[in-house]
């Protein structure tokens, strides 16, 4: 049977290639004495002898950094970028990692300075609009989920993961039973394991 | 992001931004302190882009000060270390310009003279 037109489009837009250089070398080889990709404002405050200042803290030796330009930075970055396998290409099966599909807008709400600059010992009153937007993703999440209450502590989703483990055996203890063993696939992330042995459950491996 | 930042600096970059840093803290823990009433703690203790200062006044007081002429001062120490009455943390680096600091300054100075 022949292919179809959307087939056909699909095994075209399905083959993903890696930038044709691949062969690019390490910044470090790239590297030549003197070449800069930056230039600070002059200082307009006087000049510290830092040596005297810092006495035994004092590094004598330069760091062990590659000096570049900075068209030389982006190439380099952009071309190993284009290796990656990433989720803007393809599938990536992963649950709550930074990898994961971000709608764009989410992506966009992210980059807003009030958000991505915000600072965790700023003044209350200077913090008054994320903290908006916290309590209304609380109050949103309770009501679609049916809860009582909420926590957006966790950052991350092994956190969010420990947190729920640790929830779960809260309320089998409340009922007087704490239970001991938790079953997880051999096929499961590293973390699962990881998390019920942490809180004290004993892991049964079950084969996938 | 580090890589690029360390790369974009490099060997001679990020020394010369340390001092910048170094300098910038310097200059704003001595224009900070120089007012009457206000102390550098510590100030024997190698520092590099954060030092301490003490007031007389109550942190509460010039913080409010300070936001009304939309800088953010010092983070009051009292919160983790209840021993130091009115000491909040300060910070300066190659971003804060001089201009700054010496505004802040003259706010942290200007506390109302008792009668």
């Amino acid at each position: 049977m022949a292919a179809t037109v959307e087939q056909i489009e699909r095994k075209i837009l399905g083959k993903v290639r890696p930038h044709q250089t691949q062969n690019e070398g390490l910044v470090f080889e790239k590297s030549a004495p003197g070449k800069r990709g930056y230039k600070l404002p002059p200082l307009d405050v006087p000049e510290v002898d830092a040596k005297a200042e810092l006495g035994a803290a004092y590094r004598e030796d330069k760091a062990g950094l590659p000096e570049l330009s900075e068209i030389e930075i982006i190439r380099h970055f952009t071309r190993l970028s284009t290796w990656n396998y990433a989720i803007d290409l393809g599938m990536y099966p992963l649950g709550s990692c930074t990898m994961k599909y971000n709608p764009r807008v989410n992506e966009f709400v992210a980059r807003i300075e009030g958000l991505a600059e915000a600072h965790p010992y700023r003044p209350e009153s200077l913090a008054q609009g994320i903290l908006e937007v916290i309590d209304l993703l609380q109050r949103c999440l309770i009501e679609i989920t049916g809860m009582d209450t909420i926590t957006l502590q966790p950052a991350a989703g092994a956190h969010g993961e420990f947190t729920g483990i640790l929830l779960v055996r809260a309320w089998h203890e409340s009922r007087g039973n704490a239970r001991r063993k938790i079953i997880i696939p051999d096929s499961a992330h590293g973390t699962n394991p990881a998390t019920a042995a942490i809180c004290g459950y004993q892991v049964e491996n079950l084969k996938s | 992001m580090a890589t690029i930042f360390l790369t974009v600096y490099g060997k001679e970059g990020i020394r010369e931004l340390a001092e910048h840093n170094l300098a910038k803290a310097h200059y704003a823990a001595s224009a900070l302190s120089a007012g009457a009433g206000v102390k550098l703690l510590f100030g024997a203790s190698p520092r590099f882009h954060e030092f301490v200062l003490q007031t007389e006044e109550s942190a509460a007081q010039w913080t409010q000060r300070l936001l009304d002429e939309k800088i953010v001062g010092g983070l009051d120490l009292s919160r983790w270390y209840p021993e130091l009455k009115n000491a909040t943390l300060w910070c300066a680096t190659e971003v804060t310009a001089r201009e700054t600091i010496d505004q802040a300054a003259k706010v942290l100075a200007a506390a109302p003279v008792e009668a």
